[in-house]
């Protein structure tokens, strides 16, 4: 009945402000919770940033010490950088002078790009590698691996195939070739990214 | 008034008894004549106690019963069926009540229906009109006819055919009850309550209630009637003589203070009425008996204004315990954060110290490493003749009669190596992989070697012998497969030999050629 109300109007008053109370409460502490945890959250990322940021300083001190040397000796040596033809070229000649060689054929063709394998890491270079054919007569067999023994010199390279095989015409002298011999070599440089087309100095 | 006190009321024709129910027992009695003197202190009483729960027992002699049967109906079809036989039996009453007995065992199964109803509603209504007056919470009203199949359930005293005779202050109240359901129920008032007016009024009025239950059909003859006499201890040896050895009535008597100890009053001694019995089972009574719904709304109204403070008691506490779990959890992050935070400030000055003492580097560590470790890899796997053709001199030292006149040396590519992305581009050749040059691991190296068996005199068996232990000389190297693709003569019997015996050819050769396949170490 319309009259009972204020009967109930006190317990109506309570029960609307102790809800108002409670509800103003766990919001309050809930919003003031979530800005914790927020808070939280980007200090957890800040720390892993700096901890990646040490992380990568330690391993980039560690790899200068490790590899500063070596790859200034590779620096020297023409391994790293531009291809260095001409130092090939006189390289070979002066192997010919010097062990007193049959004449020597070159032929180099142009660079190509390696792929190499994404399980290996090449930084930000490129491995390139200029094939070169070589034919010479020879002595005797050693000539060949003296060759490509002195040949280390004028940079790094790999061999992919040599023919030896006897010559056909009879030695007419002591020092007349006895064999011919045909190799298949890779120079290799590595270089910059070829789609880079800043050129940073090593 | 405490919040948990109680008021009970017991009316009878001639007064009003209010108490109180503390610990088990009656308290605060006090007795309102009715009559205009005795209505005006009741209500000055009544103001005394605002809002405390009121129970009502009304013990009149104008209370009627009457038993019918109900199709048997459901909801609210049932209500307005019942609505509508209270209507026709009780017109001038609003205090009347229907109680469901069960269902007929033949025919249609009707409901069987006891209703009854206070008659007289003036004897209620001066005190009632008090209550509502004042918003008092009225629980209901009882009677003690309704409630004396709750008392001989407790008592334990439940029989086919009962007629539970009691002593109370209004008189002697005779409850005919089958099984535990009441059938009639009336009072007969007492000049005076002298164990002798007592004692007789019971005795005849028990044997008229069986004269009168057999001629209503309530009692098949022949049913021996079981009398149960509830009243003092002091009043029992006069009752007991004057009940007179009827045929088929077997009487009981039970001393009122024994029965109050079983219902489990606190000092039953002091019990001379059943009237404390009854306003004992008023805690047990259940709901409203006779009060219409509108009589009984204040009672409702202070249970709703329970709940809300139950509920509003509720809501703080669990507000605060929420809010205590997240005030908790929030400490505990804010603590977590100046953790991090310190060791986040600890790993950047770290880092600070560390990239300070970083020397100037011809270039970045990672293009230093990865150049380093190619060129590592390189020099680690990258083939050269050299080996394979050291272990053919070495066998050839002790084989003086094998002559080579040919060797191709070279890397063996896996097919899909060799070319990694096919055609061309203007001069320069399709991308080769870098497994060709030994990255990442090592290739495998082949040597075919051609060459002669000198001199040769036309003995096959010695030229082939020859070949045969130059094969084996090189075997011996574990890492070095050896085949003999040719031989200087083919005895094999899937192949066609010729030659002339007698007649060698001069310039025959005993010609033949290998495979050596070098693989990498495992």
């Amino acid at each position: 009945m319309p009259g009972d109300f204020p009967l109930i109007r006190m317990a109506i008053l309570v029960f609307g402000a102790s809800l108002l109370l409670s509800m103003t409460l766990v919001g309050a502490s809930r919003a003031i919770m979530s800005r914790q945890q927020n808070a939280l959250i980007q200090a957890q990322a800040q720390h892993s940033a700096a901890l990646d940021k040490l992380r990568q300083v330690e391993a980039d001190n560690q790899a200068i010490q490790n590899y500063q040397g070596k790859y200034l000796q590779l620096f020297e040596r023409g391994f790293i950088g531009e291809e260095r033809r001409l130092e090939w070229i006189e390289n070979i000649k002066a192997i010919q002078k010097n062990r007193k060689l049959f004449p020597i054929t070159y032929e180099i063709a142009a660079q190509q790009v390696f792929q190499v394998a994404p399980e290996v890491s090449t930084g930000d270079l490129e491995l390139h590698g200029s094939e070169m054919k070589l034919k010479m007569d020879l002595l005797h067999e050693g000539d060949l691996l003296n060759f490509l023994d002195d040949l280390t010199s004028a940079g790094l390279y790999t061999v992919q195939e040599c023919i030896l095989k006897r010559s056909d015409t009879l030695a007419e002298t002591p020092i007349s070739p006895r064999l011919a011999a045909e190799c298949t070599l890779y120079w290799l440089t590595l270089g910059e990214l070829t789609s880079n087309q800043e050129q940073t100095p090593p | 008034m405490g919040l948990f006190h109680k008021q009970l009321l017991y009316l009878t024709n001639d007064q009003l008894t209010a108490c109180r129910w503390k610990n088990g027992s009656p308290s605060h009695l006090q007795i309102f004549p009715n009559d205009e003197s005795g209505w005006a202190d009741f209500s000055r009483q009544l103001a005394k106690s605002p809002g405390t729960p009121t129970w009502f027992l009304a013990d009149l002699i104008e209370e009627d019963f009457q038993r019918t049967t109900l199709p048997h109906v459901l909801g609210s079809s049932r209500l307005a069926l019942i609505q509508r036989h209270l209507d026709q039996l009780y017109r001038d009453t609003p205090y009347r009540h229907a109680t469901l007995q069960g269902r007929e065992d033949q025919g249609r199964k009707d409901d069987r229906m006891l209703f009854s109803a206070l008659t007289n509603a003036e004897l209620l209504k001066p005190w009632l009109s008090e209550i509502l007056k004042q918003k008092i919470p009225l629980v209901g009203i009882y009677s003690p006819a309704l409630l004396s199949a709750l008392l001989i359930k407790k008592l334990a005293l439940v029989s086919d055919n009962l007629l539970l005779v009691t002593h109370q202050s209004n008189g002697l109240r005779q409850s005919f009850l089958q099984g535990s359901e009441l059938k009639f129920s009336r009072l007969t008032s007492l000049s005076d309550h002298t164990p002798y007016t007592v004692a007789n009024t019971a005795a005849s009025e028990a044997t008229n209630t069986q004269h009168f239950l057999a001629n209503s059909r309530l009692l098949p003859r022949g049913t021996t009637l079981e009398v149960v006499i509830l009243a003092h201890d002091k009043l029992l040896p006069q009752i007991k003589s004057a009940s007179r050895d009827v045929p088929d009535i077997n009487y009981r008597f039970i001393d009122l203070a024994e029965a109050a100890a079983r219902l489990g009053l606190k000092n039953p001694g002091s019990v001379t009425l059943c009237d404390s019995l009854f306003l004992f089972l008023l805690n047990h009574a259940g709901s409203n008996q006779y009060a219409p719904k509108e009589q009984t709304r204040f009672f409702r109204l202070r249970q709703g204004r329970h709940l809300l403070y139950l509920l509003s008691v509720c809501f703080i506490t669990g507000g605060l315990l929420w809010t205590g779990a997240n005030s908790l959890e929030t400490m505990r992050h804010y603590q977590q954060n100046r953790q991090i935070d310190r060791e986040a400030r600890e790993a950047e000055a770290q880092y600070q110290a560390i990239a300070h003492r970083l020397p100037t580097t011809a270039a970045t560590p990672q293009r230093m490493s990865a150049a380093v470790t190619i060129e590592q890899m390189l020099s680690r796997n990258a083939a050269a003749p050299a080996q394979l053709l050291g272990i053919v001199s070495r066998a050839l030292e002790t084989l003086p009669q094998i002559s080579l006149d040919r060797l191709h040396w070279q890397v063996e590519t896996e097919p899909e190596a060799e070319q990694a992305s096919p055609g061309t581009v203007g001069d320069q050749k399709a991308t080769p992989s870098a497994t060709l040059i030994g990255i990442p691991k090592k290739s495998k190296q082949v040597l075919l070697l051609e060459g002669e068996v000198t001199p040769f005199t036309h003995d096959y068996r010695s030229a082939l012998k020859s070949v045969r232990l130059f094969a084996i000389e090189l075997g011996k190297n574990k890492q070095l497969k050896v085949e003999i693709t040719s031989v200087p003569l083919d005895i094999a019997p899937t192949t066609k030999l010729t030659g002339k015996a007698g007649h060698e050819d001069p310039d025959s050769k005993a010609r033949f050629s290998l495979k050596l396949t070098l693989s990498p170490e495992s």
